[in-house]
């Protein structure tokens, strides 16, 4: 009986071989897309999930009340984990986690060679020991107790021993860090996987960064309570959260300044909430939101029952040209289980092609997926029960509501009627097939519009001036990329190999100027303690601050609108000079920025702040990403806090621009090593995120709008053929080509019609709800909904008159001589 | 085996009551080989159905072998008519996609007989009807006369006791229509089936051993 079944399934799907085809292609494209998403999904899902105390893990986070205004953060100030540990009895194990990138080099102290190889690095930690007890983290070499508890050592992953040392042994071998500290290889671990929110290339004991930052800035790190550069990680019993967090803030009214006990709070997050839940959360190692999985998987599902429509509309209408064989089966005795069996039979057997076809895709399709997801996955890998489940669900779901109601229907036939060829089609079932055609183009027409918002958004962004030049703008990192952004590292040798190096450049005929500050626009700027005049510390007042050199506001040519530019000729400017922005002067309270001139300004606290007067006020202008707004801005001129360069130079020649600089750089600096990028494109990589998830609903948009015209060609190619004799008695009468085809077509455009009706409010709202993220956006325009409308009928018209065309031009003799 | 007792089917068009079948009596005993004629629209292919169990009557009685058969489930009435009645077509309705031996084989998968039985018996039919070197080839690679043939073992295949013919040589040229009529008198006589059919030709109806005469959905007597 099965083999019977399977049997004419085979010759069924054989028989019609356009209609199977295109029933594969969208089943097979609809089973990929969803594949891929649950790859994507179940990655996602899996984060974190490898450490054995997955439950017990959490991070301590950071409230900051600034003046109603509530930012949450990921790391805390150093000194609460010191005094956590001491003084919580529930903690047992605590570690901190300070990054500070810096260049490692091989060196061999004994025998004082010249370092052979040297790095960059950015994945540089300083913990603490416990680090190895709270994550699930496996030593191939040293010991998980001890690795890090003695000074200067340090522990590396697998491939950064393979970087550094090949294929000799690393342990007890040295690196030398960043020109500051000797380090003793001290334990070699396996790297973590790519699903965890931890990643580390080097972990450094923690108390060796007091003996690398300054004494001045080692004293601030440990007395500090509102700078938080750490990551603090400790393993507590979930029952015992409550209490534990109770206690922690207790430890932060007894020990924090003034300041901390009123502006600050600290709160447990759980590893769990980590990957998916935290992405607001300021210094969160993810960006990922589960609402954009649920977004991805409603986009999957949407795009399978686009397939699973064009399947059930092309087999019920395909269902009349069988209704003689279901009379048949009838008669000679198949009952209506019997027949639904077949017809199931048949879905399946076709699902079960359209899911090897869709393995096959999604092969080709996964790169593209890393691609946009910044992920290594492997095809191989992704073998696993878990993934085996979710994966049969999908083949049973697609079967059986694809299969379901065709087999349904086509049972129902009566017996005499669907001998006679009839299928006894009524009015109810076109309507059924009326409201799925609807369903599709809806889908699609959201699916277009909300792309073509998304792209738009995305375009504005990257073409909305931003009130500085950011081309041809050349940003060279002083103390490498990712250097702490604490700064004070620039001493007077340093400033004094700094203007050389500056007066050297500008020599070229292709650098138009050369400047430093201690950040450029499109990176995080500290916020800083500002007592303006009329407010005082208890205000607790922070704004963006960075200090600047002499040229740097006409290097980036922001617009002065009040006052001048700091100058080296008054002498003085260094010292006690601020300029400060347009939103700065109205949040001071202060009139228009003439009147803001001359204003007193104390940056830093009231006893050892930086006093000074404003001297000038510049353009506002975006500093931060376009989803946020302008807020207000303090520059100084503060050498110590330089931490890179910015070269303006002519567009024409940059690559011998570039190794012009980088020759220059190497006599001056050649301790280090020399990195740039272009401010434009640092600035653009803001948006990355944004620009996947346009690429990604563009692509889906595409696929969808595809699957609905395939769907409609095959589902209109049967129609047309039922309507042959119609057609043919038409021409005889006299009908033109013209209006058969628009007898044929009509009907459909109609549907898509519909379909733009009910998608454009629905659109409308959604697209909207997105673009309330962005406080600088395009607004939702007519057009859009007009274009996107276009497209759908431009692609459904093409695909139904093509088929009609056929039959409009066809001699009406012969189709009217069938029967 | 067949008795029908003032049996009246009608559709409602346009409020009116149009008759298909008229206040049929009717009494068919087993091994009979009966013909029904009539004009085009007298009601032949419906009173065929009817009997067949394909089609619902309105009004009246249909004993079927002693059993009411307005009482009975769709379920019942399609398990009667699997075991006892075998169907054959003007228009052979052969299944395209199936060979000739797939089609003889398709009622006895519907009675759920295991698959090496199924074999012996399809073996045998196509034995007795000279098709064996035809049972590979599909429906289209036949003359009219042999896929008849075909429909004619497959209708008889599950062994019915009553064989209905609507037309069986309609499609036919008058050569294969005498085989066919031959075959079918054979049939009757060595298998003892009941036999009805609905032919136009009164050549062929005299094949049979009684001939009812329908006109507007009445017996003529």
């Amino acid at each position: 009986m099965f083999k019977n079944y399977c049997k004419i399934a085979w010759r069924n799907l054989w028989n019609h071989k356009v209609s199977t085809i295109i029933n594969l292609a969208c089943l097979a494209t609809g089973m990929a897309c969803c594949i891929l998403i649950i790859i994507h999904i179940t990655d996602e899902l899996s984060y974190n999930k490898f450490n054995t105390r997955y439950h017990d893990i959490y991070r301590i986070d950071w409230v900051k009340n600034n003046d109603g205004q509530i930012t949450n953060a990921a790391t805390t100030p150093i000194s609460i984990g010191s005094s956590a540990i001491a003084e919580i009895p529930q903690l047992k194990e605590l570690a901190r986690l300070y990054q500070r990138s810096g260049a490692f080099e091989t060196n061999d102290p004994v025998k004082n060679k010249p370092a052979q190889k040297k790095f960059q690095e950015q994945n540089v930690f300083f913990s603490d020991n416990d680090l190895f007890s709270i994550f699930s983290i496996s030593f191939i070499q040293g010991n998980p107790l001890t690795a890090l508890r003695a000074p200067n050592s340090v522990v590396i992953t697998d491939e950064t021993a393979k970087k550094y040392f090949g294929d000799t042994d690393p342990l007890g071998k040295f690196l030398y860090y960043d020109n500051k500290a000797l380090l003793q290889v001290n334990g070699v671990v396996k790297k973590l996987p790519a699903n965890s929110d931890l990643q580390f290339d080097f972990l450094i004991s923690f108390e060796t960064l007091f003996s690398v930052e300054s004494p001045e800035i080692s004293d601030f790190l440990k007395s500090n309570w509102t700078f938080n550069p750490v990551y603090t990680y400790c393993v507590v019993n979930p029952q015992n959260r409550g209490p534990v967090e109770l206690l922690l803030n207790k430890v932060l009214k007894t020990h924090g300044d003034e300041r901390t006990r009123k502006m600050n709070q600290v709160y447990l997050q759980p590893l769990k909430n980590v990957h998916l839940y935290s992405a607001d959360i300021e210094g969160n190692p993810s960006t990922a939101s589960i609402n954009y999985l649920y977004m991805f998987g409603a986009i999957a599902f949407l795009i399978l029952m686009i397939a699973n429509v064009n399947f059930i509309n092309l087999a019920t209408a395909m269902a009349g040209t069988r209704s003689r064989e279901i009379g048949l089966r009838k008669v000679l005795g198949a009952d209506k289980r019997q027949l639904m069996a077949q017809f199931l039979g048949e879905t399946l057997l076709l699902t079960v092609i359209a899911l090897i076809i869709s393995l096959l895709l999604t092969h080709v399709g996964l790169p593209l997926l890393n691609q946009l997801t910044n992920k290594q996955i492997i095809f191989q890998s992704w073998f696993n029960p878990k993934n085996i489940t979710a994966f049969l669900c999908l083949f049973c779901f697609t079967g059986l509501v694809a299969g379901t109601y065709p087999a349904f229907f086509i049972t129902r036939f009566k017996t005499v009627s669907a001998l006679k060829g009839r299928s006894g089609e009524t009015n109810n079932k076109n309507r059924l097939r009326k409201t799925l055609l609807v369903t599709q183009f809806t889908i699609s027409i959201v699916l277009i519009i909300g792309a073509i918002t998304i792209y738009q958004q995305l375009e504005y962004m990257r073409n909305k001036p931003l009130g500085f030049q950011k081309e041809q703008m050349l940003t060279v990192p002083i103390f490498g990329s990712g250097a702490s952004s604490i700064g004070f590292g620039v001493d007077g040798a340093m400033r004094q190999r700094m203007n050389a190096f500056t007066n050297e450049l500008i020599k070229h005929s292709r650098i138009k100027s050369v400047t430093a500050a201690s950040a450029v626009p499109g990176q995080l700027y500290i916020q800083g303690l500002v007592i303006p005049q009329g407010f005082s510390e208890k205000d607790n007042i922070f704004v963006p601050w960075i200090s600047v050199d002499y040229n740097f506001i006409s290097t980036f040519g922001i617009p002065l609108v009040a006052g001048r530019d700091f100058s080296k000729k008054t002498g003085s400017d260094h010292l006690s000079a601020f300029i400060i922005n347009e939103s700065a002067v109205k949040a001071f309270g202060w009139k228009n920025p003439e009147h803001a001139i001359g204003k007193n300004i104390i940056r830093g606290d009231a006893a050892n702040g930086k006093k000074g007067q404003v001297i000038g006020v510049v353009k506002d202008h975006h500093f931060n990403t376009l989803d946020q707004a302008m807020p207000s801005l303090i520059m100084d001129v503060s050498v110590p806090r330089f931490s890179q360069f910015a070269i303006s130079i002519q567009p024409d020649h940059v690559p011998q621009t570039i190794s012009f600089v980088k020759q220059k750089w190497n006599e001056f600096f050649p301790e280090r090593i020399f990195e740039y990028s272009f401010l434009d494109q640092d600035i653009s990589a803001l948006y990355r995120s944004n620009e996947n998830f346009s690429k990604i609903t563009s692509y889906f948009a595409f696929v969808a709008i595809v699957l609905c015209c395939l769907g409609l060609f095959s589902l209109s190619s049967f129609l047309t053929l039922q309507r042959t004799r119609e057609i043919g008695i038409r021409k005889v009468l006299g009908a033109g080509v013209r209006r058969i085809l628009i007898l044929l077509s009509a009907d459909f455009l109609k549907l898509v019609l519909l379909s733009l009706l009910i998608a454009s409010p629905l659109a409308w709202f959604l697209t909207h709800k997105w673009l309330q993220n962005y406080v600088y956006r395009v607004d939702v325009s007519w057009w859009v909904f007009l274009l996107a409308g276009a497209l759908a009928l431009a692609f459904s018209g093409l695909t139904v008159v093509l088929q009609s065309l056929g039959a409009a031009l066809a001699n009406p003799i012969k189709s009217l001589k069938t029967e | 085996m067949i008795q029908l007792k003032n049996l009246y089917k009608w559709v409602n068009t346009g409020g009116t009551k149009t008759f298909l079948l008229k206040d049929i009596n009717l009494t068919i005993n087993a091994g009979e080989f009966v013909s029904v004629m009539g004009p085009s629209g007298s009601g032949k292919s419906t009173l065929l159905n009817v009997i067949g169990m394909l089609d619902n009557f309105d009004e009246g009685e249909y004993l079927f072998m002693d059993k009411q058969v307005k009482d009975l489930k769709e379920k019942q009435r399609s398990e009667l008519y699997k075991a006892h009645i075998g169907f054959v077509f003007q228009a052979y309705h052969l299944i395209d996609e199936l060979t000739v031996y797939e089609n003889i084989e398709t009622p006895l998968l519907y009675q759920n007989m295991k698959a090496t039985e199924r074999k012996a018996i399809v073996s045998d039919a196509l034995d007795r009807f000279n098709i064996v070197g035809k049972k590979d080839l599909y429906p289209g690679q036949l003359s009219g006369g042999q896929q008849q043939l075909v429909g004619i073992a497959r209708a008889l295949i599950a062994k019915p006791r009553l064989l209905l013919a609507d037309e069986p040589t309609g499609n036919l040229n008058s050569k294969q229509g005498e085989e066919i009529m031959d075959l079918f008198k054979k049939i009757n006589k060595e298998d003892k089936v009941t036999i009805i059919q609905v032919t136009h030709s009164e050549k062929n109806a005299e094949y049979g051993s009684r001939v009812i005469n329908l006109l507007d959905g009445r017996i003529e007597k």
